[in-house]
């Protein structure tokens, strides 16, 4: 050993520790490649010393930068590698560490090959790493990993270009020393790379902010989804105003990440400022926490979630697009099914007039037909509109009493000729369990049976279809409800199991070629599944292919208590089948124009739907006037006093609801004068509120059906008159029997001073009215029907003042009111009842109030027998 | 048929007054046919408004209205116009002979009975406006003369 070696031996030994620690807090590469250059060359008074980088075991790279007096030893040698390979195949070199061996290499080949770059002697010393370091990175609780399969990172080479030069067994000690910190130096900044390359590397954005809120990581993926590039941020802290800021509104998260919660943000909006790409990103936070759990700051992990949300508005936009093709698909039907209905209408209200024309055989039988083919048409666009408005969920169901029996009788009967034709028992049980009464809309049940029972007669051929009604035994049995269990029964083709699964499905039948063979819109089934449903039950079906079909539900009803009942007897006058002819006769007979004389007025914008009204109003015997406008309405009742108006509801400009408003404003009008009967499209319940609601007093439903008209008229009537406790006898049946108290007497009647009997006087003079008629001229007739209306209007308020009058004792009230009656009514000749309100009008002072109350009751007669012998009048002089 | 109203330049007015309305509608219906035009006025009140803004032609008056009466209306309006005041034609009930007297004592014109002969009616009406015309020509062509007489002093 040399006095210089000898010299600087303790210098080694300290050295070792302090250069460590420099190479361990160098935070990159050139700085250790620096730190090692420096030190080795000063300690070891070398001036040349190089670091080179095996590259993937197949050539070598010089790291260390190149001096610039010296000559420059060649970047790259990989002709090195075969003098190394014992290095890189046999790593236990390393710890039989022999310079000697590196530095006289065994072959004489090598050492020449090693000669250009190696000009000065040298000393090779191989640098290690562990070859598995994450692994080994790992395992810091553990015991170390055996370094079994080292990997040769390098080689340092230490050189003297000054001299040949031994190097002794301290130096070769110090550098071995020295090489295993340089590799851990340089492993740790692998390492730090390494990890900077998988936050750099991620493809969600990842940001670190420190405890004081400075940014400490900011990766590639976060300046993509921000626009904000790493140097901008990194490092600063999150103030108002800076870029960071906006994007972290919401300060709470990061303070939250940063006290230890994991905190998630979903879909956070953002814009980007570059290019002005909008969108969103879902973040978590949580805190940035080091091995010993010290909180270092927060950090966040945020995903751009935008193509997703993009998409998913797409879908959302695709559904909403689906509902509204569907929604438009339902009214289209509903308003399609709704036009048709209406020139439908117009046709089976014709065909029933024209029914009581005079026809032959056969015209009556094509007239027939039309009425069939017209109801079997009117029925499928029900059932068109009956699926649209189930399938927007409009469907209104309407719970009332009704006799069941009679229901399913009717739905039977209804279809038996169906059956007949086939030659089809068509058979009805009915268990003496069920109930007569019960509450369930009937329209709706109606229609499902007759839906099922026309189904089965439809797919049937031979064999019976069948009908069973019956109480099922229930667990716990109820008073006031009960369930019935409703079967109908084929014999016909039968469903496979696979065609039942869409047997209920909207527009379809079991085969195609079946709605050719069948007719039928193949919406009967779904119909009647959701009106089952709607109604609380489930459509089941059992069915054999060739055996035939079944289909039950069961539907739970209230059981109508007795005061339901008068309800249904109501309801039942109407929907009573008889032979139609019969049934119109009937109706004629209830009320025309001879038992209630009527003003009627038609509004309907629909020229077809008023030639129907006053065709069947004819048919009644009244002279209707019609309109098609509203303001048309309106215009009419300034100049005619309409007792009865017939009001469309959809009319253009103004509609029947505006109009009835308007009318009831009129000055001349009362809530119940006119008399206003809405003909609404649908008779649901919220159309029929609204009706009343405006005004009107009635509603019927289209087609207007001569019943239908009747029974409205019938109602007017019931509403109009008050009860009379002794009304004067009066034949419906024998309308032209008129009075013989009804032409002119042969002596005018003179005053009477004391009461007198109205069956002395004559009720009704024609020759005031004759008289007006002839002053008048051509417009008689009208002029004359208008006073008559008002009278009889008049006479009825007039006489209800009166009687309330006397009930009061109320004097003035009982002389103005017997005045203005007998004035009125003198005026149109109704001498008996001016004659009688004269006598009161003069004597009620001298006389008890008890005998002026009576002769109000004589007036009273009066009056009704003056009203009728005027319906009789205008009857003989306008003839229907 | 003498002159009727309608033929001339300028229509004459009559104004019914009357509670019912049927005989108003059929008052007036007669009144049109003769080429008048009507004013209708359901209560005495309704009268003395109307005759406010324009007095009338002719007033046909019906007697027995409730609250005023067609005897104080007429009595009013008389009180009100004096000269100036239009012929009143009082509706009356044929029952009701003292009222006939009251009418008059009021001011009337003239009267009618109830039940109304129509005819009658008429011929009243026209009679009564071509006597006011004349009247109202007369009175004119002694203002004239008046003037003229006071213009030559």
């Amino acid at each position: 050993m040399s006095a210089h070696q000898a010299a600087i031996a303790p210098q080694f030994l300290e050295s070792v520790s302090t250069i460590a620690l420099r190479l361990h807090q160098a935070t990159d590469f050139p700085s250790i490649v620096q730190i090692t250059i420096q030190e080795v060359g000063r300690l070891l008074n070398s001036d040349g010393v190089d670091l080179y980088r095996v590259i993937r075991g197949e050539h070598v790279e010089r790291v260390t930068p190149v001096v610039p007096c010296e000559a420059p030893p060649p970047e790259t040698i990989p002709q090195i590698i075969p003098c190394l390979q014992h290095w890189i195949t046999t790593p236990s070199v390393k710890t039989l560490f022999t310079v000697p061996q590196a530095y006289l290499l065994p072959d004489p080949a090598e050492q020449a090959t090693l000669h250009p770059i190696a000009m000065p002697p040298s000393l090779w010393v191989p640098i290690y790493l562990p070859s598995q370091w994450p692994k080994a990175n790992q395992g810091t609780s553990q015991s170390p990993v055996p370094p079994e399969n080292p990997l040769l990172w390098g080689v340092l080479v230490v050189s003297d270009h000054q001299a040949t030069r031994q190097w002794n067994p301290l130096e070769c000690s110090f550098l071995r020393q020295l090489t295993d910190h340089l590799a851990a130096a340089i492993q740790q900044v692998q390492r730090r790379q390494f990890y900077d390359c998988l936050i750099e590397s991620a493809s969600d954005s990842m940001v670190a902010f420190d405890t004081e809120g400075y940014c400490q990581i900011w990766n590639r993926a976060m300046e993509q989804l921000t626009g904000i590039p790493q140097h901008e941020v990194l490092g600063k802290p999150i103030t108002t105003g800076s870029p960071l800021e906006q994007l972290f509104p919401n300060q709470a998260l990061m303070q939250a990440a940063i006290n230890g919660q994991e905190v998630v943000a979903y879909e956070q909006s953002f814009v980007n400022p570059h290019t002005g790409r909008t969108g969103c990103f879902d973040a978590r936070y949580g805190p940035l926490v080091d091995a010993v759990g010290t909180t270092l700051g927060s950090f966040g992990v945020m995903r751009d979630i935008s193509d997703r949300k993009f998409i998913q508005q797409q879908l959302e936009q695709a559904r909403l697009t689906a509902e509204q093709a569907n929604q438009a698909k339902s009214t289209f039907l509903a308003t399609v099914s709704h036009e048709v209905r209406t020139p439908l209408n117009a046709v089976m209200g014709i065909t029933e007039l024209l029914t009581q024309t005079s026809l032959d055989a056969e015209q009556h039988e094509f007239v027939e037909i039309i009425h069939t083919s017209s109801a079997l048409l009117l029925s499928i666009i029900n059932d068109i509109l009956d699926f649209s408005k189930i399938e927007a969920e409009r469907l209104d169901l309407e719970w009332r009493p009704f006799n069941l029996h009679r229901c399913i009788q009717e739905s039977v009967k209804l279809l038996t000729p169906l059956a007949a034709e086939k030659n089809l028992p068509l058979r009805w049980t009915i268990e003496p369990q069920v109930p007569s009464h019960v509450v369930a809309d009937v329209t709706r049940l109606r229609q499902i049976l007759v839906n099922l029972i026309n189904n089965a007669i439809k797919f049937t051929e031979a064999g019976q279809v069948e009908v069973q009604v019956s109480v099922p035994q229930m667990p716990q049995p109820s008073e006031t409800t009960v369930g019935i269990r409703f079967v109908v029964k084929d014999t016909g083709i039968g469903i496979s199991a696979a065609q039942q699964a869409h047997l209920f499905q909207a527009f379809r039948q079991l085969d195609a070629s079946i709605t050719r063979r069948y007719g039928g819109t193949g919406l009967g089934l779904a119909i009647s599944k959701n009106l089952v449903t709607a109604l609380g039950g489930e459509l089941t079906v059992e069915s054999q292919v060739g055996v035939g079909s079944t289909f039950t539900f069961t539907l739970q009803m209230p059981i109508a208590t007795p005061e339901d009942y008068a309800l249904i007897n109501h309801e039942e006058v109407s929907s009573g089948s008889l032979d139609r002819a019969q049934a119109l006769e009937s109706q004629r007979q209830a009320i025309n124009a001879e038992v209630l004389p009527l003003k009627v007025l038609v509004v309907d914008d629909l020229t077809v739907n008023l030639k129907v009204a006053q065709r069947m109003l004819a048919y009644l015997g009244y002279e209707a006037d019609v309109v098609n406008r509203g303001q048309a309405a309106i215009a009419a009742l300034s100049h005619t006093q309409y007792d009865v108006i017939l009001m469309d509801i959809q009319m253009p400009e103004m509609d029947g609801y505006e109009t009835t408003q308007t009318i009831r404003q009129l000055p001349q009008s009362t809530p119940t004068t006119p008399w206003i009967i809405a003909i609404t499209a649908h008779a649901q319940k919220e159309n029929r509120d609204r009706c009343l609601a405006v005004g009107m007093n009635d509603y019927l439903s289209k087609p207007i059906l001569l019943s239908a008209l009747v029974s409205g008229l019938q109602h007017y009537r019931q509403a109009q008159q008050p009860p009379l406790p002794n009304p004067i006898p009066f034949e419906p049946d024998r309308p032209d029997s008129s009075s013989p108290q009804l032409s002119a007497p042969d002596q005018p009647p003179t005053p009477a001073t004391t009461p007198t009997t109205p069956a002395s006087l004559t009720i009704l003079d024609p020759k005031p009215l004759n008289d007006i008629r002839d002053m008048v001229g051509e417009e008689a007739d009208v002029f004359i029907a208008e006073i008559l209306n008002n009278y009889r209007d008049d006479s009825l308020q007039t006489l209800q003042n009166l009687l309330q009058a006397l009930e009061q004792e109320a004097g003035d009230q009982v002389h103005y009111h017997a005045h203005a009656l007998g004035s009125m009514s003198l005026n149109i000749g109704a001498i008996a009842l001016g004659t009688l309100c004269r006598n009161l009008e003069t004597h009620y002072t001298q006389q008890a109030w008890s005998r002026n109350q009576a002769a109000g009751l004589e007036i009273r007669q009066a009056l009704h027998a003056t009203h009728h012998a005027l319906a009789i009048s205008s009857n003989l002089s306008n003839p229907a | 048929m003498s002159t009727s109203w309608a033929t001339q330049s300028s229509p004459a007015t009559v104004l019914i007054v009357d509670d019912e309305r049927n005989l108003r509608q059929i008052l007036g219906q007669a009144m049109e046919i003769d080429g008048y035009q009507i004013l209708e006025a359901s209560t005495g009140e309704a009268c003395l408004g109307l005759c406010d803004q324009e007095l009338p032609n002719l007033i046909l008056l019906d007697a027995i209205m409730p609250n005023m009466d067609g005897f104080t209306c007429c009595d009013l309006l008389q009180a009100k116009y004096g000269d100036r005041c239009p012929p009143v034609l009082i509706i009356t009930a044929l029952s009701d002979p003292e009222s006939v007297d009251r009418a008059f004592a009021v001011g009337a014109t003239d009267y009618v009975t109830k039940p109304i002969n129509w005819p009658v009616l008429r011929q009243r009406v026209r009679r009564i406006l071509q006597t006011q015309q004349s009247l109202d020509e007369l009175r004119q062509a002694r203002q004239e003369l008046t003037t003229l007489k006071s213009t030559d002093a």
